[in-house]
């Protein structure tokens, strides 16, 4: 009875162990090795330019959203040893948990990687492995099962189909197999390389103001709490250097916004009653004190407050072109930038990155930041300002924007307290160490003879002791 | 080497002043627990060398920068610093702090000190900068700031007979000597200019003052001895001076008048 039992046990393992040979192909011997280099490097789609990301090249394995649409190129050095000639190696990209060297997840409905490369390459001692951006991302969101059977090449759409924010964790499979690409299983022979995906920049940040300054604008706003955000970046509509001239009258009728503050003070006035003949007595004035309030004007000047460019729904959008501020609509589609999807909640594609940042110091990488002075801004001009965030990677998250009159800021030529003293006559100035040359002595001459003075003081002091200890020793 | 030890108190009783005077009260406590008859005759005896002063002060402060008659009766400070915006959400300082070492070089007995003192201070106020279009209204973004930093050279006389002869806790002192300040006017984006003007320099003038000081040692003489065996301090005197900074430029042709007029209240050791 045993050894009929043993006998059953012995037959199924081998028949289990028979399965696994079919189904997994051969295997390799104990010195078969297959492994990644140590210095895996992003270059641009030439294959020569590296893509460093920016902040110092922080996080070199993520693909951000501009790897993604230049379809960079990760280059992944491998080292072969001891490998069947039969065989081939076969690259799989599977998410975060799920392990590819299982033959259950590359195939049928239980699919859950995709092959980032197309073929199979021949057992050599090293080589490289070329895998492009859009191959990995493309089929990234896809349903487990319904991820493509074979290699299928990405394209860019890949860079708009992922919605979520941060970094998505990937591995890359280097399986060596034996049998049709994409149906069969590895071999156990397996290296693997770590990297992330992040397409979308930071939420946006709320409560956002701006206030004018003298050519440039102080933008406030509550941060985002998104963990991800590395910085802010400020947007101008118009962008800075393509402003229009400033007797462009803006559409005909359009309201626009004079963004400047006035102070308004309450007074109320009382009546004062009547005095003893009669007569009405003047009204006392009572001070209910003053306060700052933004106003807004019919005033032409310097365009109006709209954007097809930053506020979604803020003008005539066009898709091959957008409408300048005098209300003309720019159909070249590259005169201020082209675009009509930096707008509000959407993630700005990065060649507008750079025609609207706005002005000098837009950019400021701390997240916990609240403001920043965009300076080097034209006055008069009224700019629609939108600010997001970005990550560790350069991803520009959906844009912000403020509300009412805090949508737009108009920098104009300001008054400090330097310029009205020398309006109203004063002529001080010109630096700490400047001399009066009407009469150079003077200055000069008076601080040194009071600092000579103390010196000769404490001195006459110091010998007049010294000369009574020596007398007295 | 007398001359290094009171280099040392110098530095010493600048870095721990506050101390000072938190040990001050701590060692009354601690004389109150355990007072000898033989401590008592030593506190009576005991006083170190006195030759310096040093003065912590802050006050109110504003720049009579108005009263220049260049001007011709126009008042750019006060309409930019002294606006009702201003008082009501105070988003302005006026107050100046400052600091004074003295070097107390002749003492004479029953009349008082005479010395020579050397003070540096600072004072900030800043406010909205106005429309250049329209001087009614602001720019909210923008702020236009004055920084003012005072400094004075002065002889001081402290007459201490009421305190040392008398018993009478007070100490009238006056201060005469010259005065100086450097100061600059400045936006968001760095310093002001107009007329192709840097919004920056300096103004001389005279300073005087006068003041009493309240000697704490009449409070707890016992563990003033003790301040002055551990640390060096003869004196701690809270004080109130009225003080004429008169920046007016003296020598200069054109100078911002940033003197003031004012009260300022304070703290002195003598050591």
């Amino acid at each position: 009875m045993r050894k009929k039992q043993l006998l059953v046990a012995l037959l199924a393992g081998g028949g289990a162990m028979l399965f696994s040979a079919s189904a997994f192909a051969q295997s390799t011997g104990p010195s078969a090795a297959l492994t990644t280099g140590a210095v895996v490097q992003h270059y641009k789609s030439d294959g020569v330019t590296s893509a460093p990301h920016p902040n110092g090249g922080a996080q070199p394995s993520w693909i951000s959203n501009a790897d993604c649409q230049q379809n960079i190129i990760v280059r992944v050095p491998i080292t072969m040893t001891g490998l069947p000639t039969s065989d081939t190696m076969q690259v799989w990209a599977g998410a975060n948990g799920v392990d590819c060297t299982q033959a259950v997840n590359l195939s049928g409905t239980t699919q859950a990687c995709w092959q980032v490369y197309s073929g199979g390459i021949a057992p050599v001692t090293s080589t490289t492995v070329d895998i492009k951006a859009q191959d990995i991302i493309a089929p990234l969101e896809l349903a487990i099962g319904q991820k493509p059977v074979q290699y299928t090449p990405g394209t860019v759409a890949a860079c708009s189909s992922i919605t979520q924010s941060g970094p998505i964790p990937l591995t890359i499979y280097f399986l060596f197999a034996n049998g049709a690409v994409g149906s069969s299983g590895a071999d156990g022979t397996a290296a693997t390389y770590a990297l992330s995906v992040a397409l979308i920049g930071p939420a946006a940040p709320s409560g956002i103001t701006v206030l004018p300054g003298d050519t440039f604008l102080k933008v406030d706003w509550t941060p985002t709490t998104d963990s991800n955000t590395q910085g802010f970046q400020v947007f101008c509509d118009p962008p800075p250097g393509k402003e229009p001239a400033i007797s462009d009258s803006g559409v005909s009728g359009a309201t626009v916004t004079d963004s400047s503050t006035v102070e308004v003070c309450n007074e109320t006035t009382t009546d004062g009653g009547f005095d003893d003949e009669g007569g009405p007595l003047p009204g006392i004035v009572v001070d209910g004190g003053c306060h700052y309030e933004n106003v807004s004007s019919t005033s032409t000047v310097g365009g109006q407050c709209v954007s097809t460019e930053i506020v979604s729904g803020g003008g005539t959008v066009s898709t091959t072109g957008s409408t300048d501020d005098s209300g003309v609509v720019d159909t070249s589609g590259g005169d201020d930038g082209g675009s009509t999807t930096v707008v509000t909640g959407v993630t700005p594609p990065p060649a507008d990155i750079g025609n609207y940042a706005c002005g000098k110091n837009a950019n400021v990488a701390s997240p916990t930041s609240t403001e920043v002075v965009a300076s080097g801004l034209k006055n008069d001009v009224n700019y629609v300002i939108g600010v997001a965030a970005y990550d560790v990677v350069g991803n520009i998250g959906p844009m912000g924007v403020g509300t009412g009159n805090d949508k737009c800021g108009s920098p104009a030529k300001g008054a400090d307290f330097f310029n009205l003293y020398n309006e109203d006559g004063g002529g001080a100035g010109g630096g700490f160490c400047s001399l009066d040359k009407t009469q150079p002595v003077g200055t000069s001459a008076f601080a040194l003879v009071g600092i000579a003075s103390l010196i000769s003081v404490v001195r006459r002091k110091k010998n007049k002791s010294k000369t009574s200890r020596g007398a007295r020793s | 080497m007398t001359c290094l030890v009171r280099r040392r108190r110098v530095v010493a009783f600048i870095s721990f002043g506050i101390i000072g005077l938190a040990t001050f009260a701590f060692a009354r406590d601690a004389r109150a627990a355990d007072e000898s008859m033989l401590f008592q005759k030593h506190e009576r005896t005991f006083e170190s060398p006195q030759h310096f002063a040093f003065e912590l002060r802050l006050g109110p402060y504003k720049p009579n920068i108005d009263g220049d008659p260049k001007l011709g009766g126009k008042a750019p400070w006060n309409e930019v610093f002294a606006d009702p915006y201003q008082s009501v959400f105070g988003t302005s300082q006026r107050a100046l702090v400052a600091a004074e070492l003295d070097y107390q070089f002749i003492h004479f007995p029953h009349i008082g000190s005479l010395g020579a003192g050397l003070s540096a201070g600072y004072t900030s106020m800043s406010a909205p900068a106005r429309r250049a279009d329209d001087h009614t209204k602001y720019l909210a973004g923008e702020t236009t700031s004055l920084d003012v930093y005072p400094f004075y050279l002065v002889a001081v006389f402290r007459f201490d007979a009421l305190n040392k002869d008398f018993g009478v806790p007070l100490v009238p002192y006056a201060k005469a000597g010259m005065g100086m300040a450097l100061w600059r006017a400045s936006t968001d984006i760095g310093t002001s200019s107009a007329a192709g003007v840097q919004g920056e320099g300096h103004t001389f003038g005279y300073h005087l003052a006068a003041g009493v000081g309240l000697d704490l040692n009449a409070f707890d003489r016992s563990a003033a001895h003790s301040f002055d065996e551990s640390m060096g301090v003869n004196h701690t005197y809270v004080y109130v001076e009225w003080m004429d900074m008169a920046l007016n430029g003296i020598g200069q042709t054109n100078a911002l008048r940033v003197g003031s007029s004012t009260w300022v209240a304070g703290l002195a050791l003598e050591f």
